[in-house]
Parts: C-alpha cells; structure tokens; sequence
C-alpha cells in the first residue's frame, strides 16, 4: 500500500478481483464500477486499476496478496534458513578431516565452481534467451510439456476438492496468472532459488573462513582420473581469472599442485620425502574460498538484483490488455451517460370484468351520440346502422367533450327510455375520461341502459365498421369502466 | 435549473414509446390501451452524473374541450393566460377532477417545454385543437413530434394544423429511430430557447461518443465469445452417460450458453434489459435457427473456398514468418509448405464433418472440443453482428420479436484483406500462440467493424 505502482500483493489481489468478477454479472459490475468514478485518474489506466485494487483491498484484510507476501515471505525465510543450515553442513562435510589424509580440494571445486557454472549457465540459457527472442529452441516441447503439467494441475485440483464453492474462482484465478503473468512469477520463484543459493553459499564462505581459524587443515587433490598436475593447474588458472589480479595467493602454483597430489595407497603425498607441512598445503585456502565466493555467492547476489530488477520492470510495464481488464478501463474511464429516473410506474393488467353478453333483439331502436368531431353525416349513420345492424336510429347528438354534453345526451335518452346508447366515434377513439363523465351521468339515470360503442369510418361514400379495429385495446379500454353494461358493435356482433 | 421537456399530447398516441426510445429504456410500460401512464415521471439525462436534461413522460389529455371551457370562462388578456392556467392547477390539483390533465400541466408549469406528440397515422380532426390551445396558455416553449403508430398517412393535415400553434414540427417514429434520429432530434430542441442550447449540444455529443463506446464494448464481449468459444473444451463424465450424441449435444449446449450469455451482455449494452433472447427472431432465414442447425451454416460464415483460401494464406504467412526468421535462406520453402497445409487442412475441415474429438481424463471422464469447423468462428462472428445491427435498429420502444432486417451474412461482404487478416488471427487464437497478442488484434479488428456498421446503417 502506498507505492503508485503495482505491487506484487496488488497485483495478486486485482487478478482475484478480476477473477472474482468473472463470475459475476455484467450488469452488477457495470453499476459497481460506476459508482468508482473518484478513482479514475484521466488517461493513466495503469494507476487507474491499481486505485481499483486498493479500493477492494481496504475491505479485505486478508486478501490473496496479503496472504501470498505472507506465504512468499515465509518462504523465503525458510530458504534463507535452509540455505544457511546446508551451507554450513555441506562445508563441513567437505572440509572433514580425521588427521590421516588431506581433505581433497577437487569436489570443492567441483561443486562450488564448475556446478555453479552449470547452474548459471542453465538459468541464463532458459532466462535471458528466452526474454530476449521469447522462445528457446525444443520450446514447443517445453511448451506441451508446461501445459500439459498445467492442465494436469487443474484437473487434480479439481478432482481433489470437487465440491469446493469457489472451485470456478480458484481456476479462473490460477488460469489467469499462469497466462498472464507466467514470467513474474517464475521470477519469484527463482528469486527465492536465490536466498537459498545465497545463503547457503554465505554460510559455507564463512564456515569456512571459520573452520580455518580453529583447525589446521592440509589440502591436498586426488582423482581416479588420470589427471596430470598441468591440467589441474590450467584448470584452477582459468577458475581462477576473474580474481587472479587479487594477487599470486589467489591461484594456485602449479608447484602448490604438484606438491599436493595425494596418493591413497601411499597414504602420502605423491613427490616423498617432502615436507609438506601445513603452511605449504593450507596455501589453498585463499583460492577455495575465492571459488565459493565467486562462483557461489557473487552470481547468486548479481542474479538476485537481476530478478528483483525483472520483476519490477514486469510489475512496471504491466499493460493489462487482456480482456478482463480492457472492459473494467472501459467501465471505469468511459463516460457515464446514463438515464435516470425516480421508479417506474408499472403497466396495469388488465381488468379481468367478465363482459355482459348483449343481445340487440330486445330493442331495435338506438339513440346516436356522434363523438369528437366524426366526419361522417347523420344520414350515412342512420343507413348504416340499418343495413348492418338492422338499428333504428331515433335521434342523434353531438359531443365534443364538453361538460355539457352530458346533460343533452340525457335530455334524449329520456324522451327514448327503451332505445339503446349507440356511440359513434373514429376507430382511434378508445374511450377515456370524458366518455366516463357521460356513462356515469346515464347509470346515474338508468343502471342497465346499453352502451355500445360503434368505430366507422367513412369509406367510398358509406359509413362502414372500422377495419382495422384493435379490438384487444378496445376491449382493455371498455373492460377498465368495470360496467357489464358496456360493449362494442362491431361487425354485428358484440362483445 | 436544466432544461426539461414534457412530452404530452392525446391519451394512447405514442407518448411512452417516445420516451422510452429517447430514454433508452425499456422498461416504460407502453401498452395500446389508453392511460396506461397516469403520472408524470421524469427520466434525466446524465453525463458523469452531471444532469443535462430532463424529459417528463404524462398522462394524455382526457378532457381539453371541457378545461378550455374553464380557462375560457373568465376572459383574459395574453399576458394572464398562463396565470389562468395555473388557477386551473391549483383548483384541480389533488381534487379527484381532471387529474390526467393536473399531472400533465405540473412540469409544463414548473418550466419544461412542450413537446406535443400526434399520431400521424390518424386523420387531423378539430377536437385536438383545444389541447393545442390549453399548451399555447402556458406560454411554454413548443414543438410537435409527428409519430406514427399505424399504417394511414396524414403527415401534411396534421403539419398544417400544428405549424399554427407549434414553433417547429418534426416526424420522430418511436418505432424506428435508430440512436442518430435520437441524436438529431436532441440537436432539434437547442432552437426551443437560448437556455437548452449548450447542455442538449453536450448531451448530443455525449450520445454520440456512449454509441462508440457500446460498440468498443460490443466489440470486447464479441472478441471475448470467439476466443473463449474457439477454445472451449467440455469435461464429461461418462458415468451420467455414454452416448456420444450426449456429449456432443452437452458441448453444443455449452457453447450455446457463452453465445446466449454474451448477447446479454451485449444488449445490455445498449440498454436492453427485457430482451427475450429465446424469442430472437431474425428476418435473416438463417439467424432464426439455432447456432448448430444446417441453415445457419449454409448461410452464414464463409463458403468452403473463400475458407480454403483463408488457410492457404494463413499457412503461407505463417511459413513466411518462418522464411524471414531464417533471413530467406529457406528459399521460401516455409511459405510454400505452409500455404499447402494450411490449404489442405481446411480443405478437408471445410469438406468434412470434423468429430468434436477430445480425450481422455481417466477411466470415467474424458474432455471434448474444442470445436474445429474452421467455418466456426465466421459463422459466431455473423450471427452477433447481425444480433447488434439488429439491436442499433431496435427503439425501446418496440417489444415482442427482435427482428433483423440483415440479408446477408457480415462476413462474405467484408474485404479479402480483412478476411485474410482474420482468418489469420482465428487461427493464432487456435493454435493458442501468443495468445494476448491474438486477443488484442481481434479486438481492435471487430472494434474497427463495429465502428464502420454504424456509418453503413446511417447510408
């Protein structure tokens, strides 16, 4: 917390959220990440997601970056730990020395220069050539291998805890560091290689340096291999190059090496008769402790700041282009027009009033009330509603909407009590308030008195049924009055 | 304050569908039956939570000869109209009486201007100018948006009669304004009054750049569904079954599921929330059936040569990247090599019915897909192309079938280059190589046609 770049723990912790989300739905995380307009910074979207991620880090304590720091950090005291503990007993197992024979320079050699050569030439084959051309050659069978171990990995896993709730988060989380950040976390993973070779290395230098203060060792070299002293010596110059300018002590002389040639069936040094006392064969001291620091601690250290370099050019130059985090920047850098409103008002159903089924051979005669402006004549009406109706048409009145209009209509339908409401209007015309206002001012009147309406339209001089008659709607519109007395006539049927 | 408009007009001629096509909601109850609305309510346009206007959706008026009959009972000069109309407010409000109309005049007199909607479907008749009359009281500014809800014509009667009481009058069909006619129709209410002017030019601007935006988006879930669909491999337990058209029909679903989900995401997108996506219903024949059926495939995708071309020149550029590696000391032996067995492959892929394959986990279990039909992708791409052309064409206000008026397949219009440059990274994305890499191009590949359908809906 509080560096303006990603962390490791940062980064562990948005790879969990991200993986968290992959979950979810769109929708949630569209409204979450909208509401986290404050952490926006304006065309920067690495620090952008890192403000993310911290947001959510504040309320998770225990997050997987704390917890993966905690574990990596114990680790690697555990390494350190290890490496001392090895270090340390490796020297001494080396240098054991019962007083009868010399302790035999070549395996320190051996495991303190030319393995540490191996080692680091391994690491540099398999780190700087493959970060320099991103392959290595066989690369396609490191490949198979790797995912194939991978896969096997996330299906173990899964069979091993087949009922685990976060199973899916688990693999989505461990999918996408394996393929997005494969490079920093073998980084890590070889960093902690290196406490350990570092600290190992550490110990055995200064269990060394020690063990020579309080004993008194003789050196000496013995191979199976034919080996001649010259070879050795060329050996230990080369071995010895990057410090032979330290001074003579630095490499051994070949007469140092030809002196020291120990033979195990003579229990004695090769050239007899010599007196090879501790000064002459101790002389090897100074050059093996040069290996051990050169060829064992001092690359682990140069690796070390390697390592730490790489992982905070990686943890730097992060560009979160995958699709997961493309999205999030697009929810949180986009610009947030948006529609808002107070709440909805919720479509009524419809009513559910059983409609009275009419019969029109009570009455023939009908009263017409013309509403809103129809534009078809009295005249045409009245035909109309003879021929396809078979309807007397005893009066017709005007309405427009008006207040008053009810009162007229009354005044008719008084002088016809028997004569049913016949309203003519435009089949858009569904009945609203108005049309209300006089069907309460007749039931206020006559409680049965038929209402039925009549859309026309007005067609090559006559006056027809309307065609197109949305009779669903009608049927809503007349079904929400609540009065069984209500219809529409319609093609001589009605409802 | 912002700039707020109020949209009324007669009961059941459009009002909703017009405030759910601008609003982009479709959750607005729109109904054929009258007073489906009986308050106002107001939807409020915001850019990073600055409102920018405000647009009132009301109920119709129910009663304008009658409430004109009021207003016009006591005479008043001009200048007092509005203050009569506002008694009319105050004796009404709250009493039962005339409530559609209190509702509708509430925001007219807090200051909304006027947008009055007709249905142009209808003939013109004299009734309606009571309501024109009781709007010019208030002495808000006005326009008249013509819309048209069924199959009659009467545009030029209903022009002649609201250009006299309106300042402009403008056609808007809630049912087919596609996002630029919103857009323009935004640009359309800066004339109303110096005030709306700069946060309507920023609200315009706002939509134009939230539709660039949506097809970035579109682009990122699309890119995302090919990819993850590409490479989509299902783990089956053979204890719960050992048909094998089980278990292809278990992937097949599976993949039907991603496709479903993304277009979720992708209409939700674009403010389509209520979409039923098992009603899809595309005019495209193929589209209607399912994402497997043998129609689809026959009309969608690439034909089997364009496809053999496809992989003959991704194996060729593929094999090329390996000449150049070698400086050309290969004598371009990569590139030929590649192009016949990139050729050859989807040859026989294009030809053959590929088995979904897999292999086995353990004795009980076994992993199938992915699935290898290199027309496969192509045939994703132009379904949920033709999915989003269809949603840009879709208003908010229609409901019930989600139709596509698409003829053709998005792909085989596309250019040969970007077919190639395609086809290649389909491939990349298969062979699971440098897989972000792969991913990026896609998406800035689909963002780029994405991009370019709009202009094409536009012409």
């Amino acid at each position: 917390m509080g560096s303006d770049r990603f962390t490791m723990p940062d980064l562990l912790d948005y790879e969990a959220q991200i993986a968290r989300d992959s979950l979810a739905e769109p929708g949630v995380l569209i409204a979450r990440d909208r509401s986290l307009k404050n952490i926006l910074v304006p065309g920067n979207k690495t620090k952008t997601l890192l403000a993310w991620t911290r947001h959510f880090q504040i309320t998770d304590s225990n997050s997987a970056g704390a917890t993966a720091k905690r574990s990596y950090d114990l680790l690697a005291f555990a390494a350190i730990v290890l490496g001392i503990i090895s270090g340390s007993g490796l020297i001494q197992a080396m240098l054991h020395y019962d007083g009868t024979q010399p302790v035999n320079v070549i395996p320190l050699v051996a495991i303190y220069a030319v393995l540490q050569i191996v080692l680091l030439l391994n690491y540099i084959f398999k780190a700087f050539v493959y970060r320099l051309f991103k392959r290595i050659p066989g690369g396609a069978l490191v490949y198979l291998l790797r995912e194939a171990g991978s896969r096997w990995m996330q299906r173990r896993g899964a069979s091993l805890a087949p009922n685990l709730p976060q199973k899916e988060l688990i693999k989505a989380y461990t999918r996408r560091l394996s393929q997005l950040h494969r490079p920093l976390l073998q980084n890590h993973a070889w960093k902690i290689i290196q406490d350990f070779g570092i600290a190992c290395h550490a110990a055995s230098l200064l269990t060394f340096i020690a063990l020579l203060f309080f004993n008194d060792y003789t050196f000496g070299w013995r191979t199976t291999l034919q080996l001649e002293p010259e070879w050795l010596h060329q050996i230990t110059k080369t071995l010895a190059l990057p410090f032979a300018w330290l001074g003579d002590f630095a490499s051994p002389s070949l007469e140092l090496i030809q002196k020291s040639q120990f033979s195990r069936f003579q229990k004695s040094f090769v050239e007899e008769g010599l007196d090879l006392g501790a000064r002459v064969t101790a002389a090897w001291w100074p050059f093996l402790a040069l290996i051990i620091a050169v060829y064992g601690l001092l690359p682990r250290l140069i690796l070390w700041v390697i390592l730490e370099v790489f992982i905070k050019s990686d943890l730097k130059n992060l560009n979160f282009h995958d699709f997961q985090s493309a999205a999030l920047w697009a929810r949180l850098s986009e610009e947030k027009a948006i529609w808002t409103n107070d709440g909805l008002e919720q479509a009524r159903p419809p009513s559910d009033q059983q409609l009275y089924k009419h019969s029109l051979s009570e009455t023939r005669n009908c009263v017409v009330l013309r509403w809103r402006d129809l534009p078809i004549g009295e005249a045409l009406l009245n035909e109309s509603l003879k021929l396809r109706f078979a309807l007397n048409s005893l009066a017709f009145v005007n309405a427009r909407g008006l207040a008053t209009d009810a009162d007229a209509l009354i005044r008719i339908l008084d002088k016809y009590p028997e004569a049913v409401l016949i309203v003519a209007c435009d089949p858009w015309e569904l009945p609203g308030e108005a049309l209300d206002k006089i069907r309460l001012a007749l039931r206020s009147r006559n409680k049965t008195k038929l209402m039925l309406f009549a859309p026309f339209e007005e067609h090559e001089g006559q006056a027809l049924p309307a065609k197109a008659l949305n009779k669903t709607a009608w049927q809503h519109a007349i079904q929400a009055f609540r009065d069984p007395y209500l219809g529409l006539l319609d093609a001589g049927e009605s409802l | 304050m912002i700039p707020s408009f109020a949209v009324v007009g007669r009961s059941n001629k459009g009002k909703s569908s017009i405030v759910a096509t601008l609003t982009e909601n479709d959750r607005i109850a729109v109904a054929a039956t009258p007073r489906t609305t009986t308050y106002s309510q107001g939807f409020t346009f915001q850019v990073d939570e600055k409102p920018l206007f405000t647009v009132f959706d009301t109920p119709g008026f129910e009663e304008a000869p009658t409430i004109l009959e009021w207003l016009k009972a006591v005479p008043v000069t001009a200048n007092e109209r509005r203050g009569r109309v506002l008694e009319f407010y105050n004796n009404f409000q709250g009493s039962g009486q005339f409530r559609y109309e209190c509702e509708l005049l509430k925001p007219i007199l807090d200051g909304a201007s006027i947008l009055y909607v007709a249905d142009a479907s209808h003939p013109y008749r004299a009734n309606f100018e009571s309501e024109f009359e009781i709007l010019q009281w208030t002495g808000q500014p006005s326009l008249a948006l013509l819309n048209q809800i069924g199959e009659g014509h009467y545009e030029a009667d209903w022009k002649r009669a609201l250009e006299q009481y309106f300042r402009k009058v403008l056609t808007f069909n809630a049912h087919t304004a596609w996002v630029q006619d919103r857009i323009q129709l935004i640009q359309e209410l800066t004339f109303l009054s110096d005030d709306t002017r700069e946060p309507l030019k920023a609200a315009a601007r706002a939509m134009k750049r939230q539709l660039d935006n949506r097809l970035r988006d579109s682009a990122l879930v699309l890119s995302k569904l090919i990819v993850e669909s590409l490479r989509f491999e299902l783990k089956i337990d053979e204890r719960e079954s050992t048909r094998e058209a089980d278990h292809s029909q278990a992937f097949l679903n599976a993949l039907r599921e991603h496709e479903t989900k993304a277009q979720k995401e992708i209409a939700a997108l674009f403010g389509f929330h209520d979409l039923n996506l098992h009603a899809v219903d595309f005019d495209l024949p193929a589209v209607d059936q399912d994402l497997f059926s043998k129609e689809t495939w026959e009309i969608l995708g690439l034909s089997r040569k364009e496809l053999i071309t496809i992989g003959t020149t991704s194996g060729a550029v593929a094999g090329g990247t390996l000449d150049a590696m070698v400086g050309g000391a290969s004598f371009m032996v990569g590139t030929g090599i590649g192009g016949i067995v990139g050729g050859l492959g989807s040859a026989y892929l294009a030809f053959s019915e590929p088995a979904l394959g897999g292999f086995k986990l353990g004795r009980k279990k076994r992993t199938i897909g992915p699935y290898k039909n290199p027309n496969f992708p192509w045939v994703l791409l132009d379904r949920e192309v033709a999915f989003i052309r269809a949603l840009l064409r879709r208003t908010h206000a229609q409901r019930g079938e989600f139709v596509s008026e698409d003829r053709q397949g998005f792909a085989s219009s596309m250019g040969s280059k970007y077919k190639t440059r395609l086809g290649f990274i389909f491939q990349g994305i298969r062979w699971n190589v440098k897989l972000r890499s792969f991913e990026e191009n896609l998406q800035s590949e689909l963002t780029h046609h994405l991009l370019e359908l709009v202009d094409k809906i536009d012409a």
